[in-house]
């Protein structure tokens, strides 16, 4: 089989220096496409909460939100099936198109527009790629509760329950485990499925798998890296705007927040870039960026059309 | 197990204190000695089974003579799906494939006079509530000569009994016995008959206060906690097996429960409430000021406390018995002091939860999980909550014993705002720490479970005869509490904390009827509430205000034609334009219209604030439909709130109470901004799979 470069936070970083445009877009498309759920509980509820002093009367105000959300879940629902959903296909897309452009043309500078029409050509693949990562995490997930919730049932008709208890523990921790090795399968997957001439979605994520599980250390910290700031940028942002207040200064932070766990999905993706066989990065200013050719072999690179070998 | 009856313990009776007490009680006196059950009772932990004799000793309270004697057999409930119980339940608390050991029962095997009468052959099973022949859950028996007004009887009987696997508060899981409504009871008897109703799905219990003593005989090493206190202890040799014998007495109660298990599973704690160091301060000090009542007056007496809890869940000992100390103070404060000497709380194994939540005279169950130990779970009231519910019956259900089965309100209403008032107390002042990040409000969640109903339900309704079991709790718990809740913004909180205090101690052990607590109120307040009643127990009115609309205009300018001097006159072209002028100065027309969009009549204050920084409050009796105010002058209207101080907690439907001239756009952002952070949480579940 073809060798495998280790993934690093490196790469991640190289990946994101070189890619500014598509930051802005990773962080702004997804607040597109939560705009419709924010004007339509603008519009649910402006009309009502609008009219409310600064300290209503006690429990008013759970009441009035909660009563006016229950009568409006319909409503509600096509706006979060937007951004949820939405929000999947627009990373499907960029996942694509960042594999695509660093495969095709890593040397020249990144254009948005051709990022995105990579991405679009390779985006029903990749889709397929992340329902196979889904379906295995909803499988795994499944098979590891089915029988941890029988037994944790069990032993609580035993009168058990301390039983039950490191049974669930058991398995929500192996669930993690096994959700961070999927995880960093599908990562993996999004490159293997670069490879010159590999169509099959599963068959990549398959390799990818294989990958994170001869790699475990390299895979895993590489995720890590990325994700836990990630998670912590996150959190952080949300605890600043409890203590700032949801004024100018607690939404600039909280987009701030929202361009850095951006800035962070892009690096972690980036990092596993040497999974395919492709060379690295040239160093910034070296000719093939002056020139703007490909530095790599246009034909090594698997496009949607193309049959394999 | 062999089928041994455990021998009959002697019922020594005095009998001259009998005969003075022959003679018809007054109405409505406080009677606390009505019936005495002396129980002696075995358990065989591997077949789930009882064994018992019991003597009954009767006074008759009527005015009337009894010629029969009416049972509860409520374990008959559980013996197959067909009875009333199961069939009202929809069979969801024990499935009709349930395997046959977990089905439970109870047989009279001996019923006789001391004289030897027997009395077993005349025994029927009989259905006053609904004619189901499958339900054997209350007997009559025909006595050879009546009992008179004011006379007694004794009876003697032998039962067995095969408990259910743990179902509706009582029964068995693994080795953990809750043995609730147990043995055959008396029902009540009154001037028009007995009042003996079978066991349904929704209802709740309707006994006589009297003494109970029970000896129960368990397997040495296992642990028994009951109603009453613990009065006697023996070890005894039965066969090659050694047993544990223990016995509890109670007095001014009028039900017994006990539960039982071995130490392995479950260990007893023992605690105590001691007013000096468990009493809050502020608690004691509040309730002087609003209950009017010197401080020194409202001196609580120290309680035992002794909680059953499983070894595994020992760590949650201390959160129960402090979630009971604030209880005891609570209650005390506001409903008199708990008069009997210890408090038992069991908390069951989490797979015997079904046995948990339960009140019993001087007994109740609770329930914990490991869980609790973790946040946030840990922040949870789940087990406070439970304690300080349960608890409170101890008043509610317990000395005031009204009739659950015809009226449930009158206890687990009145109970459930006693304790969102408790628990709404605990919360302010921090006095559980592990509660401390939890941001419910008691209120709010029972109103929020209002506001979902689909109909509003009549709470003044006989517990079977609601249209569905959520009708059944959202009537007799959230609306009834929300109700005393309203009544309580409307008289004021001071003066309702007096009336409640009243009807609480004036009506201990006399059977309130729900009358009886309108008529108590009216009395301590001084007013007339039948409106009230009439609408928010016996009815099923829904309070809904709001403000229709708000017009503030310039004055008109005169237009057409003018009296003057005796004829008509063209109005000037200056005088015209003068009125009509823009801009925020005067004078102004305003005009506002408030309606009641419910069918709940009843008096409500509207805020209104003007733009000169005054506020004015004016009242609408909300007898009619609308009612329009005008006024005139140089100020307009800023905002205009129907019921500002939310005294109308029964009105779910808030949102057109409020009107502002000019509306707050950024309210929306400022409250909910976090609604877009969830959805992209949510969105970003997603994110390692793609
Ligand atoms: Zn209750």
């Amino acid at each position: 089989m073809a060798k495998n470069g280790t993934p690093s936070p490196r790469h991640g970083w190289a990946t994101l220096l070189r890619s500014p445009r598509l930051l802005l877009a990773v962080w702004l498309v997804p607040v597109l496409l939560g705009l419709p759920f924010v004007l339509t509980v603008q519009a649910l509820l402006a009309p009502v909460l609008g009219n409310l002093p600064a300290d209503p009367a006690p429990g008013d105000l759970q009441l009035i939100v909660s009563g006016t959300l229950a009568r409006s879940v319909a409503v509600l629902a096509v706006p979060v099936l937007l951004a949820v959903l939405g929000g999947w296909a627009w990373r499907v897309l960029w996942h694509a198109g960042i594999v695509r452009w660093r495969a095709w043309a890593a040397g020249r500078p990144q254009r948005l527009g051709e990022l995105v029409g990579l991405g679009l050509m390779a985006w029903w693949r990749y889709a397929r790629l992340s329902l196979v990562a889904l379906v295995a995490a909803a499988l795994v997930t499944g098979g590891i509760w089915a029988p941890a919730t029988r037994l944790a049932r069990d032993a609580v008709g035993r009168l058990d329950e301390t039983t039950s208890v490191r049974i669930v523990l058991a398995a929500a921790a192996l669930t993690a485990i096994v959700l961070l090795i999927l995880w960093t399968a599908t990562v993996r997957g999004l490159w293997e499925l670069a490879r010159p001439g590999r169509r099959s979605a599963a068959l990549a994520w398959l390799r990818g798998l294989g990958g994170a599980l001869r790699h475990p250390l390299a895979s895993l910290g590489t995720l890590l890296a990325w994700a836990v700031p990630l998670l912590a940028v996150w959190a952080g942002s949300l605890a600043a705007v409890r203590a700032l207040g949801p004024g100018i200064a607690g939404m600039a932070v909280l987009q701030l927040g929202a361009l850095l766990t951006a800035a962070c999905s892009i690096g972690l993706v980036g990092s596993f870039a040497p999974v395919t066989d492709l060379p690295p990065f040239p160093a910034p200013g070296q000719a093939a960026r002056r020139t703007g050719a490909p530095v790599n072999k246009p034909q090594a690179v698997a496009t949607a059309g193309e049959t394999a070998p | 197990m062999q089928g041994r009856v455990v021998s009959v313990l002697c019922l020594v009776l005095a009998l001259a204190a009998a005969a003075a007490a022959a003679s018809p009680v007054p109405a409505g006196a406080p009677v606390t000695d009505t019936v005495a059950y002396t129980i002696a009772v075995e358990l065989a932990p591997s077949t789930h089974t009882l064994l018992a004799t019991e003597t009954i000793r009767w006074r008759n309270t009527a005015s009337v003579p009894a010629p029969d004697l009416m049972f509860h057999l409520y374990l008959n409930a559980f013996a197959s799906n067909r009875t009333t119980f199961m069939k009202e339940s929809g069979g969801t608390a024990l499935r009709s494939s349930a395997p046959v050991e977990d089905w439970g029962w109870i047989r009279i095997t001996r019923l006789q006079l001391p004289d030897g009468t027997d009395l077993l052959p005349s025994l029927a099973f009989i259905q006053p509530d609904d004619g189901n022949p499958d339900d054997r859950t209350v007997a009559r028996v025909a006595l050879p000569e009546p009992v008179p007004p004011g006379g007694a009887v004794e009876i003697e009987l032998a039962f067995e009994a095969r408990l259910p696997r743990v179902i509706a508060r009582t029964g068995w899981k693994g080795d953990f016995h809750m043995v609730g409504q147990w043995f055959p009871k008396l029902g009540v008897f009154g001037d028009g008959g007995w009042n003996c109703h079978q066991f349904h799905a929704n209802s709740e219990f309707f006994s006589d206060f009297g003494s109970y003593r029970v000896t129960v005989t368990v397997p040495e090493g296992w642990k028994v906690a009951a109603t009453g206190v613990l009065t006697a202890e023996e070890t005894v040799e039965e066969g090659d097996a050694t047993e544990r014998r223990v016995t509890f007495e109670a007095e001014r109660v009028h039900d017994f429960a006990w539960a039982a298990a071995p130490s392995s599973l479950v260990r007893i704690v023992e605690g105590e409430f001691d007013p000096a160091r468990d009493l809050p301060r502020p608690w004691l000090e509040t309730a002087s000021r609003t209950l009017g009542v010197p401080a020194a007056a409202l001196d609580l007496p120290s309680t035992r406390l002794r909680l059953m809890i499983p070894n595994e869940q020992a760590f949650l000992a201390d959160r129960d018995l402090r979630a009971a100390r604030l209880a005891l103070a609570w209650y005390g404060l506001h409903y008199g002091p708990y008069p009997y000497p210890q408090l038992t709380i069991v908390s069951p194994p989490v797979g015997a939860m079904e046995a948990g939540g339960m009140e019993y005279p001087t007994l109740i169950t609770t329930g914990g999980s490991r869980w609790l130990a973790f946040p946030p779970l840990k922040w949870t009231p789940f087990v406070d909550a439970v304690v300080v519910h349960e608890f409170g019956h101890q008043y509610f259900y317990g000395m005031l014993a009204s009739n659950e089965f015809e009226q449930a309100w009158l206890d687990e209403g009145l109970n459930s705002y006693a304790e969102a008032s408790c628990m709404s107390a605990i919360l302010r002042d921090g006095l559980i720490p592990e509660l401390r990040p939890w941001p419910g409000d008691p209120w709010a969640t029972n109103r929020v479970g209002l506001a979902g109903m689909p109909l509003p339900p009549t709470v003044d309704t006989f517990s079977w005869k609601f249209r569905t079991r959520h009708d059944y709790f959202a009537a007799s718990y959230n609306r009834t509490a929300v109700a005393l809740h309203t009544l309580e913004g409307l008289v004021g909180p001071d003066r309702f904390a007096r009336a409640m205090r009243e009807y609480a101690l004036e009506w201990r052990f006399r059977h309130p009827t729900g009358d009886d607590f309108r008529a108590s109120l009216e009395g301590s307040i001084g007013e007339d509430l039948g409106w009230f009643f009439d609408q928010a127990i016996e009815g099923d009115a829904v309070p809904d205000w709001a403000v229709l609309s708000v017009r503030q205009r310039h004055p008109r300018a005169v237009r057409g034609w003018e009296w003057k001097d005796g004829a008509w006159v063209e109005v000037a072209a200056e005088e015209k334009e003068k009125a009509d002028g823009e801009g925020d100065g005067g004078p102004w027309t305003v005009r506002v219209d408030i309606g009641r969009k419910g069918d709940f009549r009843g008096p409500v204050e509207v805020e209104l604030r003007w733009d000169d920084g005054t506020t004015e409050r004016r009242r609408w009796d909300g007898l009619g439909r609308w009612v329009r105010w005008r006024f005139d002058g140089e100020r307009r209207l800023e905002s205009v709130i129907v019921d500002p101080d939310g005294r109308w907690a029964l009105e779910t439907r808030r949102a057109d109470n409020y009107w502002r001239r000019k509306p707050d756009r950024g309210a929306v952002h400022r409250r909910l901004w976090w609604t877009a952070e969830v959805l992209r949480a949510l969105a970003g579940l997603l994110a390692p799979w793609s």
